[in-house]
């Protein structure tokens, strides 16, 4: 336990240490900017309306990625580079007790900065219609969708030095256009995880949350068990990676 | 494994016909030795195969073939070995961000030793007045003891250390010896891989060299040398009379060359057990005052230079 | 008395012609190229670059293609205009930029060789000069040579004189909507590389910036903050490529916010030299 609680945090302070927290942090009042300008003199059906019409997309499709690839694929991919694998791996702890607190901290860092980032835009919309109901349903969806794509960019990382253009290309050439043409492939979006959790949740999104993402079938436990069967597969496959592969430092 | 220098009867590391291959490229080729309480030092040239064994030991690299055991244990099967075993890598392993006593705590932390060991183990590499800044300002030498300290505070039965040396002044090379000399001394298992082939020897108790992946050589140092039958000894006389000696020297068996050089003869002999009796009595015959015989090359240094030469 | 020598083991100092600081920036554009473009690295730093390059260049080709099989240049028939073409290199060379800024500026930083250049005739300007001459040649290169492609596909089934003659003001046309894309994003690219340690990180940052400054300024204008359009970052160039081919090939953001092309080149221009000036002062800091 001691071993795991020394991780995280140690974990924590390389993911939110250094200038790179600042930019991401900026990027995150991207979407409370554009929500609390663009509502400006609006009612409050239409200060909804325009909420999932700009800044959920952009806290969903580009903030929430961009954090999730930058800490995400930096987690197991930049001990390695630095040459620091050893020095955990060199510990008597079991290699899916060790891969889980990598997780679990650069979880809590991606959910911190995308979930504020929310947070805020949820509570603007608050200020704007008076319904503040997004507020927990926002954080909630962060956290499920972080989730997923932290644990995903974790093996990546881990796997490839071209993780993030891996990544890149998923986000923005996949997910952003591809997954849009047909309902079929809405399956394997990441994003959408949480963002099903959170129409599940707020009821009132899923009619402009259709219109922009197209089929949506809301439903928070079957998000939230997406989310824990996808990320306790990535876990066990990088452990099985560590414990069978040769750790070589780039 | 059967009786050899390059075993030890109370193995804590045993190393059974390891082969280690990355493509085409043999990096260890059917090694077997075993290292026990004390200091081994491990030696070989650049790209021998040195830190690939090593970090087989360790369990970071599986062997292509053969096993590796840490006190009876696979490590790469049972990580619980790794309290009882520590590694201080070569490569600038640490955290830049951490301070050295920030990364100590953090291996602490890491192994369940207790945290009353982290201010000993900085005191003991003597780190204690740079100990709460950030390490990414540290000089080599002193990230090397910051990654010493880090082994150290764990306690460890085996200590794994690759290249410790690098990057150190000689004050401080001669304390960390000091270290590894203690606890070999309490029975603990240090091995040693370096290229400062003088420290090795003034610390080490025994000596695997590997040259191009295979074991070359192993044990005692003066055994090793004298295991090389078909390499000539090279002596050093000291005495008064040089040209007559030299004659009476150059009329026996087992001389089979002799340069002067002032009052200095150096002699190249197939037997040096022989030419040490041999040597008083002609000093004798001649009436010369024989004040020096040294072998030559009995250093570790000219032992490693005959084996990478062998190749 | 103790005495000594010296022997000659056969080495001689360098008595061939010495290059000075021309030759030593000709050499820092080479090793620019060659990082840009991975060439004697592995395989792989070679697939990217060049897998873009043929993507970039493949409709062209099979555009020029059709037309000599047909023997006639049918614009019907060729689906994207030079305008067009810009909005599939653009994007291209916009994650190319990306991940080549970092190439380029951060290993010798992090390495520490900076050091070696330093002891060498260059100044940080000269270093960074070559270093974005060599990321320009390639960048700009591969977005131009679709176009000279095409140009002289074209040329080529429908009269080459005649063609040529009517039509070259495209060439230069086409190559200044080229460095315009260049000069809106590289100097951000190459200021986001001088402050990582992470090439890959520097990438990634960089394109959430460009995208995340294109969907927020979208949502903004389209509320009546025409202001923000000026902070379409990934709009400017293409709103300038269409004012310089006489196209209009797009709604762009800065278009729709009322400001006139003239207005985005500014905005290229500034941004461009503020971060060149932030660029110099953290290499300078860094060396």
């Amino acid at each position: 336990m001691r071993g795991f609680a020394a991780i995280v945090k140690v974990s924590l302070r390389q993911a939110l240490g250094g200038k790179r927290v600042i930019v991401l942090g900026l990027l995150g009042l991207v979407p409370t900017l554009v929500m609390w300008l663009s509502s400006r003199n609006l009612t409050a059906g239409a200060a909804a309306r325009r909420f999932y019409d700009a800044p959920f997309g952009i806290l969903f499709l580009m903030v929430l990625p961009v954090c999730a690839l930058v800490i995400g694929s930096g987690t197991m991919g930049d001990e390695r580079r630095d040459g620091t694998l050893s020095f955990l791996l060199l510990r008597p702890m079991r290699r899916w007790v060790i891969v889980t607190a990598k997780f679990v901290a650069a979880w809590v860092a991606s959910t911190t900065i995308v979930a504020a980032s929310g947070l805020l835009a949820a509570i603007t919309l608050g200020a704007r219609s008076g319904d503040y109901a997004a507020t927990g349903p926002i954080v909630l969806a962060v956290a499920i969708s972080s989730a997923v794509y932290v644990a995903v960019f974790m093996l990546l990382g881990y796997l490839t030095s071209r993780a993030v253009l891996i990544g890149l290309v998923y986000v923005f050439i996949w997910e952003s256009s591809i997954t849009f043409a047909a309902a079929g492939l809405a399956n394997v979006s990441l994003f959408r995880i949480g963002v099903t959790a959170y129409a599940a949740l707020v009821p009132a999104s899923r009619q402009p949350l259709n219109e922009v993402l197209g089929s949506l079938a809301p439903g928070a436990w079957g998000a939230m068990a997406k989310a824990v069967v996808i990320t306790t597969l990535a876990v066990l496959a990088l452990a099985s990676l560590l414990r069978r592969r040769d750790a070589l430092s780039e | 494994m059967t009786s050899s220098p390059a075993t030890v009867r109370d193995a804590t590391v045993e190393v059974t016909a390891v082969s280690k291959w990355f493509g085409q490229k043999v990096a260890v080729s059917d090694l077997s030795c075993s290292f026990g309480p004390g200091i081994t030092g491990l030696l070989g040239p650049n790209g021998a195969g040195k830190t690939t064994l090593l970090r087989m030991v360790c369990g970071l690299l599986r062997p292509s073939d053969g096993s590796v055991t840490i006190l009876g244990v696979d490590p790469r099967r049972q990580p619980s070995v790794y309290a009882k075993a520590a590694l201080v890598p070569e490569e600038d392993a640490v955290y830049p961000a951490l301070t050295a006593r920030q990364f100590v705590r953090y291996a602490t932390d890491l192994s369940g030793a207790p945290r009353s060991r982290v201010d000993e183990a900085i005191t003991a590499v003597d780190l204690q007045a740079a100990a709460d800044r950030p390490i990414a300002g540290f000089s080599k030498g002193m990230r090397q003891r910051a990654k010493v300290a880090a082994a150290l505070v764990t306690g460890p039965d085996v200590l794994i250390l690759d290249e410790p040396l690098n990057g150190t002044d000689p004050v401080q090379r001669a304390h960390l010896i000091d270290i590894f000399r203690r606890l070999a001394d309490e029975g603990k298992t240090v091995i040693v891989s370096s290229h400062v082939l003088a420290e090795v020897e003034r610390m080490a108790d025994r000596v695997l060299a590997v040259v191009d992946g295979r074991l070359a050589a192993a044990g005692d140092v003066g055994a090793i040398r004298h295991a090389m039958a078909d390499i000539p000894y090279r002596v050093r006389i000291e005495v008064g009379d040089t040209r007559r000696m030299a004659a009476l020297l150059l009329e026996t068996d087992v001389v089979s060359s002799v340069a002067v050089s002032g009052s200095t003869l150096h002699v190249e002999t197939s037997d040096l057990a022989d030419l040490g009796r041999l040597v008083p009595r002609m000093a004798k015959q001649v009436d010369a005052r024989l004040t020096a015989f040294e072998p030559e090359d009995e250093s570790l240094e000219s032992v490693f230079r005959y084996l990478v030469h062998r190749r | 008395m103790a005495e000594g020598v010296v022997f000659d083991l056969g080495y001689r100092p360098h008595e061939g012609p010495r290059l000075g600081r021309s030759g030593a920036r000709w050499a820092l554009y080479r090793d620019g190229l060659r990082r840009v473009l991975g060439l004697r690295r592995r395989m792989r730093r070679k697939v990217f670059p060049l897998v873009l390059m043929a993507v970039a260049v493949m409709p062209a080709l099979f555009f020029v293609g059709i037309s000599v099989v047909l023997r006639e240049f049918d614009a019907a028939a060729t689906f994207f205009g030079h305008a067009q073409y810009f909005e599939l290199t653009g994007i291209m060379a916009l994650v190319f930029v990306a991940l080549a800024a970092g190439e380029l500026l951060i290993p010798d930083r992090v390495n520490g060789t900076l050091a070696v250049y330093a002891s060498r005739p260059l100044t940080t300007i000269d270093y960074l000069l070559m270093r974005t001459a060599s990321l320009a040649t390639v960048v700009i290169g591969f977005l131009w040579l679709p176009h000279l492609v095409l140009f002289l596909g074209r040329a080529w089934v429908s009269g080459f004189g005649s063609y040529v003659a009517d039509n070259w003001p495209t060439l230069w046309k086409t190559l200044l909507a080229s460095g315009v894309y260049f000069l809106a994003y590289a100097p951000l690219a190459l200021l986001i590389a001088a402050t990582s340690k992470r090439g890959a990180l520097a990438a990634v940052l960089f394109l959430g910036v460009m995208l995340i400054s294109g969907g927020a300024t979208a949502a903004l204008v389209d509320s009546g903050f025409k202001s923000f359009g000026l902070l379409a970052l990934n709009q400017h160039p293409g709103y300038v490529k269409d004012w310089i081919l006489g196209s209009h090939a797009h709604d762009w953001i800065p278009q729709q916010a009322g400001f006139e092309p003239i207005v985005s080149l500014v905005v290229i221009l500034t941004l461009g030299a503020l971060c060149g000036l932030l660029v110099v002062a953290r290499q300078k800091k860094a060396a």
